[in-house]
């Protein structure tokens, strides 16, 4: 069972996705800002981060850049998830080491395929 | 050595008289057998010697001794009258009759003022409402302010003929008046007020409070206290609800702040248990949304209150297994906005929301649909097939901007309203708080709500009179894209008359500018009747403010999942309710239904929620889960009312 750490301060994202990851057999972890999440990153080893990049505290950019500074993080792939849909927010969370991208709402047909390119692991157990 | 028994005996007089009425008594059952020992003394004066042996009133008929002796100076002291049947009597005998028989009338006297006394404090009692309510699976009100009236009034629409208690600080017969002069109680409920206060125990059992189905607790409202100040009591009240160990069953409970950040108080007083209302927070985004879309004010006014389409929670086991896309074709009178499902978390059990999910989300057998609806028990077309429209069209829509805001007036939203503003708008934009409170003032009152700094917003303070046509003038209203109007506190003023006369000297202003009124204008009043007046003025947006927080506080206290409905729909960034040009959706001009709407929201990932129409009178353009057989040709300025993941950059 894959094991996605699912980064989002918004309550009703955080309940929807993580419901819908679960009903598609994964493992969700929970985290609500940025430090939060750098620190269940570095805990529990997840297989994938889902990030959200308007985070309170710790943004999801700067995040993503601490993750993939450090050793035990730097494996683990990271879809930045934003509202933002602009060209200039893909390129600013690539930059920040994000390996893939995906705007709200969630289209999660696109969310599953790119999941399964980042672990290699078949998306619908 | 008198002086000290004088001293003391006074002592205990008043003693005896600070202590209840039943010393009282006592005290003059002690004085009446004095005073009828001292009447048998006559005995000894020759009450029945021969002499008075012709006197009708003294009689001997069984010792001719102490028994009769008795019974002759008990009636004395019983009816004094009866001196006047001892004419002829020997001289002391005549003396002891008419002393014992002042004694008697003083007796009296005092005894007819005892029972008054005792009459007046027990009636007083009884309109203090001291007694314990006997109700069970009743609505409890705790705390009394200016959203009671509004809470009954909703409560008498939605739940006739239900029983509800209100605990509240002012005496019973103040409450009565507020009531009967708006109107209330109505037949629909019946009422049972309590004076007391909700942070102690006691006075919590007395209203019964462990059998209610739901409990509000209202936030203080009086202005001699800063807002913060007036959450005292509703969290103390929130911390009592929360440790009480309550049975299986546990009533909906809700409790309302004044601020924000008194809100993460309040549920760590609640343990989570109890859904926690910012009033200056549902304010202050009510206000921003308003702003920033023309005629959503309409739209909360109808979701809010009891009357047309609001949200309603719903299991519908016929959709279990289809796509939420589809189920938006089978209800005819309602429209699916999300779903609801029960969640465990940390050892509490809570229902968890998601709204406007993706049209391919399949239906759980624990969803249960959120839908907005005028009415319960609407149906489900199990057979209906999804609509397909031929004539949808998918464009792109960028909302105006919103650089320059005004706001004319101040009060205790303000500063979630600054920040609410600065989650909102893009960077650099500008707002401007006029008032009559100066810079400093302006700075100090804000500065108690330990204010961040702002991210996209400059603010500028500036103080003056806005009820002065020269001054407002010299603002330049003309140059800003949102103007607000505040129920203003910054003056001894009524808030709901400054802000008319300012949103009448503001239309003048506006409509003498070059290119015409070109700000949206939003207004914020107090009180619900002041509406109408408002209405005919430049103000495009009216909020009654304690109307939209009493609306919520009712509806979540039926329904606590509206809770993080309500807080992700008035949140920036997350799922709103948008009005955008009918242009995006269908061809302007071309004949459509409701149901092509429906479908072409749907390839945006958007809800379909209604529609706006342009040149209908105020307060008619929004018309929410319109009649599905009916055909529109919408013009440029038309509108649909969709729910949308709104985008912030």
């Amino acid at each position: 069972m894959l094991k996605i750490l699912l980064v989002e301060d918004n309550e009703m994202n955080r309940d929807m996705l993580s419901r819908r990851l679960r009903r598609k057999g994964f493992e969700v972890l929970l985290a609500m800002d940025g430090a939060d999440g750098i620190s269940l990153a570095r805990s529990s080893a997840p297989d994938l981060i889902l990030l959200d990049m308007s985070l309170p505290t710790l943004d999801g950019w700067t995040a993503a850049k601490v993750l993939k500074g450090e050793s035990d993080t730097r494996g683990i792939p990271i879809i930045a998830l934003t509202a933002h849909a602009m060209q200039g927010d893909r390129d600013r969370a690539m930059e920040s080491g994000c390996d893939e991208y995906e705007t709200k709402p969630v289209n999660l047909a696109r969310l599953l395929n790119k999941i399964e390119t980042l672990t290699g692991s078949p998306t619908h157990p | 050595m008198l002086r000290e028994l004088k001293a003391h005996f006074r002592y205990r007089l008043d003693d005896v008289f600070s202590r209840s009425s039943l010393s009282h008594f006592a005290l003059l059952v002690l004085l009446s057998l004095v005073v009828v020992l001292i009447g048998m003394s006559a005995y000894f004066f020759g009450l029945f010697s021969p002499e008075n042996a012709d006197v009708s009133g003294i009689e001997s008929k069984i010792d001719h001794g102490l028994w009769d002796s008795l019974w002759w100076s008990l009636k004395h002291l019983i009816d004094p009258g009866f001196f006047e049947e001892n004419y002829g009597a020997t001289v002391p005998v005549a003396v002891i009759s008419l002393l014992i028989a002042i004694m008697g009338m003083v007796i009296f006297g005092i005894l007819i003022g005892f029972i008054s006394t005792s009459m007046e404090t027990r009636l007083a009692a009884l309109k203090q409402g001291n007694s314990p309510v006997k109700e069970t699976g009743h609505t409890l009100i705790l705390g009394w302010s200016n959203k009671v009236v509004q809470i009954l009034r909703l409560l008498g629409r939605t739940k006739s003929g239900s029983r509800v208690v209100i605990l509240g600080r002012p005496e019973i017969t103040e409450m009565q008046e507020t009531l009967r002069a708006a109107g209330i109680p109505g037949p629909p409920l019946k009422l049972i007020l309590r004076s007391g206060s909700s942070s102690n125990l006691l006075e919590l059992k007395r209203v019964a409070f462990e059998r209610a189905s739901s409990i509000i607790v209202l936030a203080g409202w009086t202005r001699d206290a800063d807002a913060s100040g007036r959450d005292v009591e509703a969290i103390k009240t929130a911390m009592l609800l929360s440790s009480f160990p309550w049975a299986e069953t546990r009533p909906v409970l809700v409790a309302e702040v004044n601020r924000k950040q008194n809100a993460d108080i309040a549920r760590i007083a609640g343990r989570n248990q109890i859904s926690v209302v910012s009033s200056s927070e549902i304010i202050g985004k009510i206000i921003v949304q308003a702003a920033r879309q023309k005629g959503l004010s309409q739209v909360y006014s109808e979701i809010l209150s009891a009357d047309g389409n609001s949200i309603r929670v719903k299991h519908e086991p016929s959709c279990i297994g289809k796509r939420y896309g589809d189920i938006q074709f089978g209800f005819t009178q309602a429209i699916p906005i999300g779903i609801s499902w029960r969640q465990e978390a940390d050892g509490a059990a809570r229902y968890a929301a998601g709204l406007n999910p993706e049209p391919d989300y399949a239906i759980d057998p624990d969803d249960q649909l959120v839908l907005l609806c005028a009415a319960e028990g609407t149906p489900y077309d199990a057979a209906a097939r999804p609509h397909v429209s031929k004539i949808a069209r998918t464009e792109k829509y960028r909302k105006a901007p919103l650089n320059r805001i005004l706001v004319l007036g101040f009060n205790d939203n303000v500063h979630d309203i600054l920040r609410e503003f600065d989650g909102h708008v893009a960077p650099g934009s500008h707002l401007h708080v006029v008032s009559g409170f100066d810079d400093e003032e302006v700075r100090r009152r804000l500065d108690r709500y330990a204010t961040r700094s702002y991210r996209n917003i400059e603010i500028s303070f500036s103080a003056g009179d806005t009820v002065s046509a020269g001054f407002l003038r010299s603002l330049e209203p003309a140059a800003y894209d949102c103007i607000i109007t505040l129920a203003d506190e910054s003056n001894d003023d009524d808030p709901d008359a400054r802000s008319i006369m300012v949103l009448l000297l503001l239309g003048d202003i506006l409509k003498s500018a070059p290119g015409g009124p070109r700000a949206h204008v939003v207004s914020e009043i107090h009180d619900p009747r002041d509406r109408d007046l408002v209405a005919r003025t430049a103000a495009q947006e009216i909020i009654v403010s304690p109307e939209i927080v009493s609306m919520q506080l009712t509806q979540i206290s039926q329904q606590p999942v509206l809770e993080s409905i309500y807080r992700e729909l008035l949140s920036a960034g997350g799922t709103e309710i948008c009005l955008k040009p009918a242009s995006r959706y269908v061809e302007p001009g071309a004949p459509c239904s409701f149901r092509d709407l429906q479908y072409s929201a749907q390839s945006m990932m958007e809800t379909a929620l209604g529609i706006s129409l342009a040149g209908r009178p105020e307060g008619h353009g929004v018309i929410l889960n319109p009649d599905r057989g009916e055909t529109w040709r919408f013009g440029a300025d038309d509108r649909v009312v969709v729910l949308a993941q709104e985008i912030y950059d």
